[in-house]
């Protein structure tokens, strides 16, 4: 991958690094907020992204392919500036070369700092230290959920 | 009438004596139907004149029942300021203990439960797996060829699992930012006994089944009620967690996470954790209402 990151990214070279989220992680979050099904995927600015060298397993990856919500990885790499296919070739025309760009997206870039934004309510996640903070403040929480006990 | 909403009814015959002690006693609240007639066991019975005369000792200065969260001197302050009673418990009693004791915690919480490892490991490659209430991530580091990532709510203990370099997110269980049918797999260990009413123990149990897939497992641990060496004098309770402190010659504070420490003894703070404990079956009845699901082991461990 001819990995170009925007104005604002820093980029180091590989890195032990720790702190970090990875875009798999990215892929299965929602806004908590809105609920909508629209709020998928969160919109991601990072402010600071490193890459990481881990280990590639084929037939992990070919598995955990088959969870990921494509098209929302298509929305996100390209954010980042990352190009991949816009439809994930079948299985057995995977090759090598698809796999290994792949595995680097998912698993090796990683996104020390940043933010996560919900395009239908506008609400931002800070991501620091590698942890997204999908905390709710208390007036953010479904009221239907509260308990109000009369004591 | 007990506050869970079970009310129970006592025919109490004529001149016998109804002795209440403990739970029934501290935690049921009694009255008297207002009304004419009974039906007991299917034949009526009209009222007539009733006396009764109840006894009851009274105690001086502060109560130190075991029934923290039905007294009303244990419990008048959060009366006063707090209508929120539920989440006002959670914060204090859980929330905010955890994070103070986020890395005493984590040194005494390292051997994963054996039929948990086992679980994880019996998992295909590539298996996605969310672990709810990680902790310090004592989950996450079994089995190299599943995925998992990591919630807590606590970020102390999320920077320790990032220590490992565990993939974690900050959330509160009931209500979790992953989509629906995200994982295959979800576990959720020792933390639904932490929430303080049935309300959010059944929303926590909901969120867990609304983010696995169709076809995937949910696998929930929690404390019960019934144990061999604990004896809890009711369902709602406090657990202590005791942190010695002492000091080095230097005078720095050195905190160590004891758990046998005398209670009394003057260097030890004592964190009360608030936990509700499950009595057999209560688990499974809250799961039962939830839709699509079935349960397929229920077991004391």
């Amino acid at each position: 991958i001819n990995a170009e990151y925007g104005g604002y990214c820093l980029v180091w070279g590989r890195s032990n690094s720790k702190r970090d989220m990875r875009l798999i992680t990215h892929n299965v979050l929602f806004c908590n907020l809105c609920k909508s099904n629209n709020s998928f995927p969160l919109q991601l600015k990072a402010t600071k992204i490193v890459t990481v060298e881990t280990t590639f397993n084929k037939e992990f990856l070919q598995h955990m392919l088959q969870k990921v919500d494509w098209n929302s990885l298509v929305i996100t790499t390209k954010q980042l500036s990352i190009i991949i296919p816009q439809q994930p070739p079948e299985p057995e025309q995977q090759t090598e070369e698809f796999l290994k760009n792949i595995h680097k997206v998912l698993f090796e870039i990683r996104i020390k700092e940043g933010e996560l934004t919900c395009k239908e309510c506008k609400r931002v996640f800070p991501i620091s230290n590698g942890i997204p903070n999908m905390m709710l403040k208390p007036e953010e929480i479904d009221s239907e959920q509260r308990d109000f006990v009369n004591v | 009438r007990h506050p869970d909403g079970r009310r129970m009814e006592f025919d109490v015959p004529g001149r016998s004596l109804l002795i209440l002690s403990k739970e029934a006693r501290y935690v049921w609240t009694h009255g008297i139907m207002p009304r004419k007639t009974d039906y007991i066991q299917d034949l009526r019975r009209d009222r007539q004149m009733r006396v009764s005369l109840t006894f009851r000792k009274i105690r001086k200065g502060e109560c130190g029942c075991k029934y923290p969260f039905s007294c009303d001197s244990q419990l008048v302050h959060i009366q006063e300021d707090h209508d929120d009673k539920t989440s006002w418990l959670e914060q204090k009693y859980v929330h905010e203990v955890y994070d103070t004791i986020a890395s005493h915690f984590s040194d005494t919480r390292y051997k994963p439960w054996p039929n948990l490892t086992r679980f994880l490991k019996e998992q295909k490659p590539g298996t996605l797996v969310a672990d709810i209430g990680c902790g310090n991530g004592r989950y996450l580091g079994i089995n190299e060829s599943i995925y998992k990532i990591g919630s807590d709510r606590s970020i102390n203990l999320l920077r320790i699992c990032k220590e490992k370099n565990y993939e974690v997110t900050a959330c509160d269980i009931l209500q979790m930012p992953f989509r629906d049918n995200a994982f295959d797999v979800v576990t959720c260990i020792a933390v639904i006994h932490h929430l303080s009413s049935s309300t959010h123990r059944f929303k926590a149990l909901s969120e867990l089944f609304r983010i696995v897939r169709f076809g995937g497992f949910v696998m929930v641990y929690v404390w019960a009620f019934e144990q061999k060496e604990r004896v809890f004098a009711s369902q709602d309770c406090f657990v202590p967690w005791h942190l010695a402190a002492s000091k080095n010659k230097k005078g720095e504070d050195l905190s160590v996470a004891v758990d046998d420490v005398e209670e009394g003894s003057k260097d030890a703070i004592v964190h009360k954790r608030f936990y509700h404990v499950f009595v057999k079956g209560e688990l499974d009845a809250l799961v039962e209402k939830i839709p699509n699901v079935k349960i397929l082991e229920s077991f004391y461990d």
